[in-house]
This record gives structure tokens, C-alpha cells and sequence, in this order.
């Protein structure tokens, strides 16, 4: 992996800096933020980093994971700077829901950021098969990846208040990748419900915003039918190198966004990308 | 000082019995991952046992579900040896 640094890029962020290697306790970018992070389940998880450099920006972590998953996000867990707790959050299970605020609220009492990187298409749902793929196997994907982004911060509301941020993990859904077929669909709903969320919560002042990665060889990209060619697209178009195993760039952006420092950002999706999205290449 | 540990066949093969809850017998170098019902949940379950165990950190994102066990054990190796350098 490559190591990036914040410092350099601007002079407030650089300011901010950990004193020491580890970076624990000390004022940084995200000095006493309460986060809900999903998603974390390898060390190659976009959501391991983002949860990695919370903690060493100063934040406070829960995370979420289920079913199988659960023992493997507690094993990971561990190889965070400061292990958190991790609650048991389904995302198609009503009952775990409505019962995540408490559990929260035991942990962190009220939270200031909320991370969503969840997202699932079954196997005949992507690879090719989008002209046949069932309505049922299209719906859990949108049930899972997109729908359960309003259902994560709804459940969280009661724990929010004015100054939250809550950023979800997108793969840019205005063109269609190969192979991508449902799960790209979902995303596009992702980019739709954010903009919603964004509506609905503005006068509250939350803001709502997505940061849609590059090409990051995590597990769930893995997962992807032929995600090879997928991997030639991000090795040889964006205009910046783009490293494909490299899921910080996309972390960093997310820490930003759960900073104060883009307080009237909503709505957003910010392209950590290599500049992909912007050229034809 | 390197505390990795190279694992032999049968450890790793061991580990993969006990985490697919599966007899020892059916996991040989030639078994397909497929016929041992591995998804990529139990593979990371299996290389977090072996990271456990050998103490060397395994590139979980390389591994596919489509390959043989050797596949798998082949990776192990050469992860312990790349940390061992």
C-alpha cells in the first residue's frame, strides 16, 4: 500500500498533525467525533482505513457487522489503533434497527458522523447477466446497498444533531461498468437516496454526502464477475495514477468529509478517483 | 527479529477443516475450493487462523473462490516468506 500523508496539502490540516507515530490522543481532524462505521471486514476494507485514520485523527468508533461477518469484523478490530466495540447491525433486519440507537447511544451516547459501506448484489445480479436477473436479485441488492442507507441514518437520527455528517462509499453510477449491471444500478439509487437524505436533513443541519472511489481491490470488488477488467479500466484511464490497492485516497476523503471542515457540503459526491470520472480516456 | 512461522501443508489444512467444520480428509491439494462449499467469508476466516497462527499478514484480496486448496496454501507460503524478508 502506499503511504500518504494529509500534511503538505494544506497548511491548517498539516497543523494538526499527531505529534507521534500512532497519533493517539491528540487534537486532529476528527478530535472528539463520535463514529458508526459499517463495513469494516479486511484489512483491505475501505472502511478499515477510514476507521484507522479516524482513530488516529482523535475520533471515537463503534462499528457494525452480522451473521458470519461478525467474528471476522472483531478479529480485524483488533488491528485498529484502539479496538472498538462491534454491534450487531443487519441490514434487512427491521428488529436490529430499531434497536441500534440504544446500542449506540450505550457506546458513544450521541453521535457525530455516521459511515455507510455496505453493499451486496447476489451473484446473478451482476456479471453479464443483467438481462435476466430476477427482480427478486435485483431488489436485495437495492435493498442492501441503497435502501439501507436511509435505513442507517434514520436509526441514528435520535443519536444526531446539528453538525453530523454521514458519508456513504459509492463507485461512480453515471456511466455502467462491465460487469457492474445491478450493484452499478444500486449505486445509482445510492447517489439518488443521498441526495434525498441531503433534502430531508439540511434543515437540520446534517449533512449528507458520498465519496465514490476508484477501483479499490477490496473483497467486494473482488466479487465482482470479471472484475479484471474492471482493474485494466483503473490501471489505464484515470488521469492521475490510480492504485488499485490502494484504499486510502478514498479513506481520506471520507475523514474530510466527517470533519468540520466542509460545513456547508451536502448532497455531495466527491470523486476520490484519480480523476476518472472527468475524462474520457 | 522475524517471529513469522511457516506453515506446513497439514497445519493449513487443519485450520481449513476446523473453520469449514469439514473432515481433515477431504481438504487435498487438488480439492476444488468449490466442492468444500468456500466463500469468501470462510476464506478470510481461514487466513485470519493463519495469520494467527503464523503470524504473517495474508493478502486476503488476492484470493479467488474459484481455485484448488493448493491455491490457497501456495499463498500462505509465499506471504510468510515475503514477511520473513
Amino acid at each position: 500500500m502506499t503511504a500518504h500523508d494529509l500534511a503538505g496539502s494544506s497548511p491548517q490540516v498539516s497543523a494538526l498533525q499527531p505529534a507521534d507515530a500512532s497519533g493517539l490522543g491528540r487534537a486532529g481532524l476528527l478530535a472528539g467525533k463520535r463514529l458508526l462505521v459499517t463495513g469494516v471486514l479486511t484489512k483491505s476494507s475501505i472502511a478499515f482505513h477510514v476507521a484507522r485514520i479516524a482513530q488516529q485523527e482523535g475520533a471515537q468508533l463503534v462499528l457494525t457487522s452480522y451473521g458470519r461477518a461478525m467474528s471476522i469484523t472483531e478479529a480485524v478490530a483488533e488491528q485498529l489503533p484502539q479496538p472498538p466495540p462491534v454491534l450487531r447491525l443487519d441490514v434487512t433486519s427491521p428488529e436490529d434497527f430499531a434497536g441500534l440507537a440504544d446500542a449506540v447511544r450505550e457506546e458513544l451516547g450521541e453521535v457525530d458522523g455516521v459511515v455507510h459501506s455496505i453493499a451486496f448484489a447476489p451473484q446473478n445480479a451482476m456479471g453479464g447477466a443483467f438481462l435476466d436477473t430476477s427482480w427478486k436479485d435485483a431488489a436485495t441488492a437495492l435493498e442492501v446497498s441503497a435502501y439501507s442507507f436511509k435505513a442507517l441514518v434514520t436509526a441514528c437520527l435520535p443519536l444526531m444533531s446539528e453538525g453530523a455528517s454521514v458519508v456513504g462509499l459509492d463507485f461512480d453510477a453515471t456511466q455502467a461498468w462491465p460487469g457492474y449491471d445491478w450493484m452499478g444500478v444500486s449505486k445509482a439509487a445510492l447517489e439518488s437516496v443521498t441526495r434525498y437524505l441531503a433534502l430531508y436533513l439540511g434543515e437540520r443541519r446534517i449533512r449528507v454526502n458520498l465519496v465514490a472511489s476508484g477501483l479499490v481491490r477490496t473483497l467486494a470488488a473482488r466479487s465482482i464477475p470479471g472484475s479484471e477488467r474492471l482493474e485494466e479500466i483503473w490501471r489505464t484511464r484515470p488521469p492521475m495514477t490510480w492504485d488499485v490497492d490502494d484504499p486510502v485516497p478514498a479513506a481520506k476523503a471520507c475523514a474530510v468529509l466527517l470533519s468540520d471542515w466542509l460545513p456547508s457540503t451536502t448532497g455531495e459526491i466527491l470523486h476520490a478517483d484519480g480523476g476518472m470520472h472527468a475524462v474520457v480516456g | 527479529m522475524d517471529n513469522t512461522l511457516q506453515l506446513t501443508f497439514e497445519q493449513f489444512a487443519v485450520i481449513v477443516g476446523e473453520k469449514l467444520r469439514i473432515p481433515r480428509e477431504q481438504i487435498q491439494p487438488e480439492t476444488a475450493l468449490k466442492d468444500i462449499e468456500i466463500d469468501s467469508l470462510a476464506i478470510i476466516e481461514v487466513m485470519l487462523a493463519v495469520e494467527s497462527q503464523s503470524g504473517a499478514s495474508i493478502p486476503t484480496e488476492e484470493v479467488s473462490t474459484d481455485g484448488k486448496v493448493e491455491d490457497l496454501y501456495q499463498l500462505v507460503v509465499a506471504a510468510v516468506d515475503a514477511s520473513r524478508k
